[in-house]
């Protein structure tokens, strides 16, 4: 057996951020949304620095967006249980979450679905991708790129960016 | 060679493109090193351009040097790619520029990643995650419109 003294900088990251993103391995249905995100929150450092690639639209609440510092993060996330519901994996045993990492960086790459409270719409992301810089044992920096097209079509409408 | 080198060097050519437009011929180091039996997926909507996986290194060659141009064009890399690697997959960060063919609009700063799988030093596995937002909007309400008429 491994002794843990002997893990590599790249085995230690790939633990946490399995750890940050253990909630969705319990379904959305039995998942307490006021707590779940806590081993994620307690993960990041003060000054974490999370952004979410996609088009900008002021007719578009936070997503896209940078958002700066643990705090803003968390609200950011409890904001976003307003807004999304259903967020689940699309399968945690054909399809856990992957993660790559080298180095300092980890990547999780995570297929889910959730539905658009406001629409009822069911999106399926076949790939999210979760970029973490690790720095002391804590994300210092989070990028997500993944498909917003649907999200950003809940608000505008089929069109919004012919019309824009 | 480990994977991260094989990833640079099949990005080598799109690379090399940075500063000028990207054409067909830029993607020949990632056409090398694709493997007969090859997948490449999209991660975009079923129902939009790009919605279906390619199997098969015919397929990924035609839709690269043929298909591609005619949905993308004056495509531009943004900034220098980088690489996250372990022993079996590499993945591809960068951010890209262009033109929508279908309706003209010019997009900049496309956020896009490649998840790269390899066997015996060739790319078995390709998936993609594009932030195409507005490509996947112009081109279902270019569908709309027609289904309209």
């Amino acid at each position: 057996m491994t002794d843990p003294a002997q893990w590599s900088q790249e085995q230690i990251n790939t633990g946490l951020a399995l750890r940050a993103w253990s909630y969705y391995y319990i379904h959305s249905s039995i998942r307490d949304t006021t707590t779940c995100y806590q081993p994620l929150i307690d993960l990041c450092a003060e000054d974490i620095i999370w952004s979410h690639d996609g088009p900008r639209d002021e007719r578009v609440p936070t997503y896209p967006g940078v958002i700066h510092g643990k705090q803003a993060l968390a609200d950011m996330l409890s904001w976003e249980d307003d807004i999304v519901g259903e967020l689940d994996l699309l399968d945690p045993i054909e399809r856990p979450i992957e993660f790559i990492a080298e180095g300092n960086q980890v990547v999780a790459l995570i297929a889910e679905n959730y539905r658009i409270k406001r629409t009822g719409a069911v999106v399926r992301n076949d790939l999210a991708v979760v970029v973490m810089d690790f720095e002391d044992h804590l994300i210092t920096r989070m990028r997500i790129i993944a498909n917003l097209a649907d999200y950003i079509e809940t608000h505008l409408g089929v069109g919004w960016s012919v019309r824009a | 060679m480990t994977c991260k080198l094989l990833a640079q060097k099949a990005f080598s050519g799109i690379e090399s493109a940075a500063g000028r437009p990207r054409a067909p011929e830029d993607f020949r180091p990632y056409t090398d090193l694709i493997a007969t039996d090859c997948m490449l997926t999209f991660g975009v909507p079923a129902d939009t351009p790009l919605g279906t996986a390619l199997h098969g290194r015919a397929a990924i060659i035609d839709f690269w040097t043929r298909l591609a141009p005619g949905l993308f064009g004056d495509v531009h890399l943004d900034e220098p790619l980088s690489f996250v690697c372990d022993t079996q997959r590499a993945v591809v960060l960068g951010r890209e520029s262009y033109d929508i063919v279908l309706t003209g609009q010019r997009v900049e700063g496309k956020a896009f990643t490649a998840v790269l799988e390899f066997r015996d030093g060739l790319i078995v596995r390709d998936r993609r995650v594009y932030e195409m937002a507005e490509f996947i909007d112009a081109h279902r309400h270019h569908r709309s419109s027609e289904a309209a008429r």
